[in-house]
């Protein structure tokens, strides 16, 4: 095809143009993007106030609504990790768990290290009793990015992340959660004491009453701190530490008070108990073994089935009773031992058949047989 | 120092025709992005305006209506080319006027598409955007008077500019441009949409941020069963398509059929229908993009999405048909969301194996809907995977795209942008017709019947054989093949100034020029031109062997014979 003979001076009249035309979209581009910048503006306003609203409407109740206010926030601003997180939240609150579950994920996506987005998702996966991803969001909280000054956010982070285990009776992963956690603890009496009972929760009164301890260090009449070390002492068979502890403190609460009562028990009523004389350490296994047969007679009553295993023990104990003399005891200290054995064997059979005793006395029992029968 | 002015050679001069379209297509797609941009900016600024954040019931009722009301007068009395979609529009100025769309119609769709949407009416964006960005291309093309095909390959240019910013997929708007606009995936015009589609969405990017349109979960097919699913996925979306389809058709052609007079108010009658339907359900005011993106991220009970599904086909179909200015795209999306959040959550409850979350079913199904209403599956497959960047998604996504895409073209066999144009008296050709170009290559046009003698033969008997066979012209041959060609006239001049005693090789034309069968139609017939009437046609695998020629009288032979053959379809 022949081309005209202006060609050229076309050609470059087109390039004239072009450069117009490049011009006048730069020009529209500034244009445009000062309108989106003022558009973003008033997105975002729109965005604080949607959120604003969605907040309310979660206080007062409203999650339903909420989600939806929620909702218009995120989509108008979808980087604002306060509002998924928030949304998420109001989803919970609203039952829509797999939701509120793939919002955080998707802003975790975004953030990894971001505690609060990981501590949502622990939570989350706690309220439907996924352990396991409960304690791996947990831990990725904990072990996330925090800001300076959230340190006490944290340990209680790690106290509600031990709850929750100790909650399913996890008390392995519970415990090194709590040691872990008495490795950070400010050196102040609360944060012992809560280190002791958590402890204490976790199976562990050895280390409770090391906090414990340390919690009385710091503020000597602390009461929290008495009843702990009490409880753990009883724990660990220091009865006569229970009654030092809890004589100190000012209040206890009454679950502790029955406690009290059986470490006093255990204490006035321990045949061999060390430095007695032989009458009391004849009246004491007297009591006991009286105590036990009135407790094995109780049983055979609620449940009579139960003869099988406690009659023979029941024989057994009318057999010894009469020979709890001061000369036989004198001739065969052997005897106390042997009682003691015998009372804990019937109280341990009560026990099995008849469910754990209530009676300060038969508990006290059961205590001193486990603390000199029970083979090390 | 002087230097000494070269002219230019034509095919110097061509390549820099050639690099100014490129340059021209990158501006184009940049001016197409830029206001695709400030058209979605404007549109959220207004239904702002309008409704504000929490808006009152009379609001809701009153402000459709009473901006239709303006829409509608300047719809019917200044831009009577821009109501609905803009995409069936655009195809037919592509196809029908040679490119050219008036300069009113790209600002007036920007303006009508505003008030519209923004005013609450169940419409998408992509559409406008589509007509305003291939407007802009071709007023740009008629201000610097380019060439009329210049001026018509820079309609699709500035569509897949517009789109491409629009949705934020560059691959897609391309795709889209070629499969919708110009009706051929093999158009020579992919270069420069993509230079434009690239140009746009960087410009979009850098205004509006890499922000995907939607937040998508990620997909996983969970269970190969699953796949089965999606097929159902696809059934049920191709009804659906079909549904909305027709039901636009029938209510836009009783709309139609209401006197001429009423067609000013019509834009507000669906307005008032429109502010009823927001008082019920205000969540399909407008694009809709929220519960879009909600019921992707399964933030959405199946209840609510059937209620939200019927509400936007009610709603789409009374603003499209009653003449308003708006797009249908987001609409197919918005709607396909729900089928299939609908249906993924019925798997989830019902399946017998494990399923993925039903917000991957909600993505699937605005693919198959886009499939199923646009009746453009390829675009509909990139677009999706564009958006979630996921190459697991593409198999259910195509399974469930071709089975609603066939039973859509099954029982609706016009799709429905050219039916929106034939309600309008306007018939475009048929993707089949397009493809099936009456003459593609010079192998259609190829005329086998011309003689060939050797160099050394008389002009007598070359006369004798160009008489028998009744050809214009003979080709001549030597020992390596083709020597030239000597047309019917030569023969003539030379026998009445030299007699017949001359040998034919010294008649002989320039065999330089010549063409291969599989040269297009106008690369045959520029040649043609140049080649006094009579262009070889040689095979590429050896230039020696002449397949034929393409001869005037050879075109015309096709052609009579062509038009015959469509006479019975005519």
């Amino acid at each position: 095809m022949a081309l005209p003979n202006d060609y050229p001076r076309l050609i470059q009249r087109e390039v004239i143009l072009l450069v117009v035309l490049a011009v006048i979209a730069s020009g529209a581009f500034v244009f445009t993007r000062e309108i989106a910048r003022r558009e973003h503006a008033t997105s975002l306003a729109d965005a604080a106030e949607w959120f604003a609203i969605g907040e309310r409407q979660l206080r007062e109740g409203r999650a339903d609504a909420a989600v939806g206010s929620l909702r218009r926030a995120t989509s108008r601003h979808r980087d604002n990790r306060r509002y998924v997180l928030t949304l998420a939240r109001a989803l919970a609150a609203n039952g829509q768990q797999d939701e509120a579950r793939a919002a955080l994920l998707r802003l975790r996506e975004l953030v990894p290290d971001d505690p609060d987005v990981s501590i949502e998702l622990a939570r989350l996966a706690a309220g439907r009793q996924d352990v396991v991803e409960a304690q791996r969001f947990y831990q990725n909280a904990l072990y996330g990015i925090w800001a300076p000054g959230r340190e006490h956010e944290r340990l209680q982070l790690r106290v509600e992340l031990i709850g929750m285990l100790l909650q399913h009776e996890d008390r392995g992963r519970a415990l090194s959660e709590v040691v872990a956690l008495s490795t950070n603890l400010p050196d102040a009496a609360p944060a012992r004491t809560e280190a002791g009972q958590l402890f204490l929760a976790a199976g562990d009164p050895a280390r409770a009453l090391d906090q414990f301890t340390r919690a009385l260090q710091l503020a000597p009449g602390d009461d929290d701190a008495l009843a702990g070390a009490g409880e753990a002492a009883f724990a660990l068979g220091d009865y006569a530490g229970v009654r030092r502890y809890f004589s100190r403190a000012a209040n206890l609460p009454e679950r502790l008070a029955e406690i009290g009562a059986v470490a006093q028990r255990v204490v006035d009523e321990d045949p061999l108990a060390p430095r007695l004389t032989l009458a009391a350490r004849r009246a004491r296994l007297q009591a006991a073994v009286s105590r036990a047969i009135a407790r094995v007679d109780q049983c055979l009553a609620t449940r009579p089935s139960a003869a099988g295993t406690l009659d023979p023990l029941r024989a057994e104990l009318d057999q010894m009773a009469p020979s709890i003399q001061i000369g036989v005891l004198r001739d065969q200290p052997e005897l106390v031992d042997h009682g003691l054995d015998l009372v804990y064997r019937a109280q341990r059979a009560a026990a099995d058949a008849c469910g754990g005793p209530q009676d300060p006395e038969d508990r006290a029992l059961l205590l001193i047989g486990e603390r000199h029968m029970r083979p090390s | 120092m002087s230097r000494m002015k070269v002219p230019l050679t034509p095919q110097q001069l061509r390549l820099r025709e050639n690099q100014i379209f490129l340059a021209l297509a990158i501006v184009v797609g940049v001016l197409a992005g830029l206001s695709a941009v400030l058209f979605s900016l404007a549109i959220t600024g207004t239904t702002r305006a309008f409704f504000g954040l929490q808006p009152s019931w009379m609001r809701l009722l009153l402000i459709p209506p009473a901006v239709s009301l303006i829409t509608g007068v300047l719809l019917y009395k200044f831009f009577p080319g821009v109501r609905g979609s803009g995409v069936p529009q655009t195809e037919a100025a592509f196809h029908l006027n040679g490119g050219v769309i008036p300069p009113s119609v790209p600002f007036g769709k920007f303006l009508t598409g505003v008030l519209c949407i923004g005013a609450g009416h169940s419409m998408g964006r992509e559409g406008p955007s589509v007509q305003i960005g291939a407007g802009i291309a071709s007023g740009i093309g008629q201000w610097l008077r380019l060439a009329p095909e210049r001026v018509k390959e820079l309609v699709p240019v500035g569509a897949a500019g517009a789109l491409s910013a629009a949705f934020n997929t560059p691959v897609a708007a391309v795709v889209f441009a070629l499969e919708e606009i110009i009706g051929d995936m093999n158009a020579t015009l992919l270069g420069s949409t993509v230079v434009a589609s690239v140009a746009s969405v960087i410009v979009a990017r850098s205004i509006l941020g890499n922000e995907p349109l939607f937040h998508v979960p990620v997909y996983q097919l969970v269970h190969p069963a699953e796949l089965a699913a999606y097929a159902g996925l696809g059934v049920i979306g191709g009804i659906v398509s079909l549904g909305f389809s027709r039901g636009l058709l029938k209510l836009r052609a009783a709309f139609r059929r209401l006197p001429a007079t009423s067609q000013v108010v019509q834009p507000a009658m669906g307005g008032l229908a429109i502010g009823v339907l927001l008082l019920v359900v205000p969540e399909v005011m407008g694009v809709g993009y929220d519960s879009v993106d909600q019921a992707l991220n399964g933030g959405m009970l199946a209840g609510t999405m059937a209620v939200l599904l019927a509400a936007k086909l009610v709603g789409t179909t009374i603003s499209y048909a009653s003449g308003n200015a708006g797009g249908i795209f987001a609409p197919s999306l918005y709607i396909g969301a729900m089928v299939g959040g609908i249906v993924g959550t019925a798997v989830h409850q019902l399946a017998p194996f494990p399923t993925g979350d039903t917000g991957a079913y909600a993505l699937v199904g605005m693919g198959t809907l886009f499939a199923g209403i646009i009746r453009a599956p390829m675009t509909s497959v990139f677009m999706i995977f564009e958006i979630t960047q996921d190459y697991q998604i593409l198999v259910p996504l195509m399974v469930a795209n071709l089975i609603a895409f066939w039973i859509s073209r099954r029982y609706q066999p016009t799709p429905v942008y050219h039916a929106l144009l034939q309600q309008d008296g306007v018939h475009l050709p048929s993707a089949e017709a397009k493809m099936q170009g009456p003459w593609r290559t010079a192998r259609d046009l190829l005329d086998t019947g011309l003689p060939i003698v050797d160099a050394d033969a008389t002009l007598e008997q070359a006369w004798g054989l160009l008489d028998a066979s009744g050809a214009s012209a003979v080709l001549v041959s030597g020992p390596d093949g083709l020597n030239g060609v000597v047309t019917r006239h030569q023969l003539e001049a030379a026998r009445d100034t030299e007699g017949w005693t001359g040998a034919i090789g010294l008649l002989m034309g320039d065999v330089g020029l010549h063409a291969h069968p599989d040269h297009p139609i106008d690369v045959v017939l520029e040649r043609l031109a140049e080649a006094r009437g009579v262009l070889p046609i040689v095979s590429r695998s050896d230039v020696r062997r002449v397949e034929g020629a393409v001869t005037s009288d050879s075109i015309l032979r096709v052609a009579r014979r062509r038009s015959g053959e469509a006479m019975p379809d005519a």
